[in-house]
């Protein structure tokens, strides 16, 4: 699915996280250190990093830093053992797409992972994104035409419809809620007036019917918002 | 003890304030009413020469071109009558030429002129001693031939000098001992002072260890009001330091046992694994050794929350709404997974003064006791409620809930109301200890019809209500 690099000094867990990503389907290159690190890095070509902040020498930060001047797309997913704001605060101002405190779930990072992937992909940096279902139309989205296929057969969506297909896309999985969305909106052009609740459940509906048999579903979460997810469990 | 910002003690300062001032007053004033006195004294002396020389010089009646003088015994008397401080004259024509009198008188300074009948007072020595003295100076004679007399009156200074004497004995002695005694009284008022500051310090001094009885209170008695305070303020803390150090020893040591307990179930299942050679008795050993490695886990987790949540925290103003919308949707895939509605109802927003790191944990360890204890495909509910002043967060589940005498101690460090693996005890502790921080009240109340309900009441500063 991706080239994964992951850069941890911990023998145990660097093997351990290296197995379980290969598992998931992912090409994985593994480094011991920041220096090691930075060689992979102006060598191969990687779709993210899973960087430790605790490395020796160079620290993770500072790699971080490194990282950010040259490749400033790359997915970066950074793993420590401090819990405290201020290394997640600096982490994050330092360029990290998200942060996990150890120990962790696997299936956390997974999802995690995942969604780093999906959106580096998805909004401006082109490509196409396909996911994953046992149906036999499967949702691609391609942003940079823009256009979504389900199966050979293309989607006709509204401007609307679009942005908000795209938006939960890029966290399906998780919930994205009514602000972001309504939000989203209003900043497409051409936008004007305010956006209601109401509309919003209009323009589900409507994306629900238009999905039906993708192996894809709109949950309704109570209170929350809305959350992309495979009808097969 | 770090002395780098040391000043004075408080004793010699007190003392350099108040009995330095009081010297220069004194003496300044000692030195002022002696100039007066003296000023008088010289002004009566002079008064007395000046009516002795022009009653002298009336006695000098001129007669053609000689001079009569009619100086009876009795004058004469008066003025020798002192025999200590006698009155010296001398009448002389032309001026410096002894006529008469009882002793020589020198002339004064000679380049001031000398008008004629005016009295000019002058000091000199006469025979070695110092004299004030008064001359006048008259004319004379015919017309054609004029001529000038000098009559000189001399008295000696010792009077002055005695005068002086008298002045130090009657007003700077008295002065002087005021000085001491007072002196004394201020000295002997500020060690009466500092006296209850000196037994704080032998009180406080001798502790040195860190122990719990290094901590008890100072007792102070008939100490002034200012120490009162300062000994109760140092009481209040120390009791507040009392009482957090016996938690936190009571608190690692049942830590390190809680610790304890996994580790050695890890230990024993990883041995047990390794003798292992069946395929699925393997696994089954190795499901036991992750679900131990994640109680571990899950309880180093919470330790850390505990103690971070003791370190100091900034409040900010913060949407509690917003928060607890953003930490439920984290949550939703693991209720979907359990097949649990996770929901939120309530405000849209409400403002509180909190700290958002805490305030998540508190709604992670909420819901995740939710979702533990709750039904099994059952209802969570997420709700924020403002009511001025107060806002409300409640986390509602449909699960048995708790019967009434557990609910009292479901805040408790280490309690644990099921049997259901994978907590510690902890969790609600936490919760509590986060509230207590926000100055919110936490309390668990039976949900109807069934279930549990948490809720944790906040009271927003009026500035932030809307």
């Amino acid at each position: 699915m991706a080239h994964l690099l992951i850069i941890e000094d911990d023998e145990l867990l660097r093997d351990g996280l290296g197995a379980q990503l290969s598992q998931a389907g992912h090409t994985v290159t593994l480094a011991a250190n920041g220096e090691e690190g930075q060689q992979r890095l102006e060598t191969s070509r990687f779709d993210g990093v899973v960087l430790d902040l605790g490395l020796p020498r160079i620290s993770g930060m500072e790699l971080l830093r490194w990282l950010r001047r040259r490749l400033p797309a790359l997915p970066v997913l950074i793993l420590t053992a401090r819990d405290d704001m201020e290394d997640r605060v600096q982490g994050l101002n330092a360029g990290a797409d998200d942060y996990l405190t150890k120990p962790f779930d696997m299936a956390e990072l997974q999802a995690r992972l995942g969604a780093l992937l999906r959106r580096a992909r998805l909004p401006a940096f082109g490509g196409s994104l396909e996911l994953p279902s046992t149906s036999q139309r499967r949702l691609r989205v391609d942003a940079t035409l823009p256009q979504a296929w389900l199966g050979d057969e293309p989607l006709e969506l509204t401007r609307r419809e679009w942005a908000l297909l795209t938006l939960l896309v890029a966290q399906a999985g998780s919930v994205v809620s009514r602000e972001d969305v309504l939000q989203t909106w209003q900043t497409e052009p051409g936008e004007a007036g305010t956006l209601t609740s109401n509309a919003l459940e209009v323009y589900i509906h409507r994306l629900r019917r238009k999905l039906a048999d993708s192996g894809l579903n709109i949950r309704n979460v109570r209170g929350l918002g809305y959350m992309l997810e495979s009808t097969t469990p | 003890m770090n002395r780098a910002g040391h000043g004075l003690s408080l004793q010699r300062q007190l003392l350099l304030w108040l009995l330095l001032p009081q010297l220069v007053l004194f003496l300044v004033g000692g030195a002022l009413a002696y100039r007066i006195a003296l000023n008088y004294a010289e002004k009566a002396i002079d008064q007395s020469l000046t009516q002795t020389v022009r009653a002298l010089a009336r006695q000098v009646k001129p007669v053609g071109s000689g001079l009569l003088i009619d100086f009876p015994r009795a004058a004469q008397d008066i003025i020798e009558q002192d025999p200590k401080d006698r009155v010296s004259y001398m009448v002389s024509a032309p001026p410096g030429r002894f006529l008469l009198g009882n002793s020589q008188l020198p002339s004064p300074d000679a380049s001031l002129p000398l008008p004629t009948n005016e009295v000019r007072l002058y000091n000199a020595q006469v025979q070695g001693k110092p004299m004030r003295l008064a001359l006048l100076e008259l004319d004379y004679g015919e017309p054609q031939s004029p001529q000038r007399m000098r009559v000189q009156v001399a008295q000696s200074l010792v009077v002055q000098e005695r005068l002086t004497a008298e002045l130090i004995a009657d007003v700077l002695a008295p002065l002087l001992m005021l000085m001491a005694l007072l002196s004394l009284l201020v000295y002997a008022g500020i060690r009466r002072g500092l006296r209850p500051l000196e037994r704080l310090q032998t009180q406080l001094g001798t502790r040195r260890d860190v122990t719990l009885s290094a901590l008890t209170p100072i007792e102070l008695t008939q100490a002034p009001q200012e120490v009162h305070a300062l000994a109760m303020a140092v009481n209040q803390l120390l009791a507040a330091v009392q009482r957090g150090l016996g938690q936190e020893k009571r608190f690692l040591n049942d830590a390190a046992h809680q610790l304890r307990t996994p580790l050695a179930g890890l230990i024993s299942q990883t041995e047990l694994a390794l003798s292992e050679s069946d395929a699925q008795a393997l696994r089954e050993r190795l499901t036991k050794v992750l679900a131990g490695a994640q109680r571990s886990a899950h309880l180093v987790h919470q330790l850390l929350a505990l103690a971070r949540n003791e370190t100091e925290v900034k409040m900010q103003p913060l949407d509690l709404a917003a928060l607890a919308r953003e930490v439920a949707r984290e949550w939703t895939p693991r209720a979907i997974r359990q097949q649990v509605d996770l929901g939120y109802e309530g405000a849209e927003r409400a403002m509180v003064l909190g700290q958002a790191t805490l305030l998540r944990e508190a709604l992670n360890n909420l819901l995740d006791n939710a979702l533990i204890y709750g039904a099994a495909h059952g209802e969570v509910t997420l709700r924020v409620t403002a009511s001025p002043p107060h806002v409300t967060l409640e986390v509602i589940d449909n699960g048995d809930g708790l019967p009434p005498q557990d609910l009292a101690h479901l805040f408790e460090r280490f309690w644990r109301g099921s049997d259901v693996p994978g907590g510690c005890g902890l969790g609600l502790a936490i919760v509590a200890e986060i509230a207590q921080r926000h100055h919110a009240t936490v309390q668990a109340l039976p949900n109807t019809p069934r279930g549990l309900r948490v809720i944790l009441r906040f009271v927003a500063p009026p500035g932030l209500r809307e």
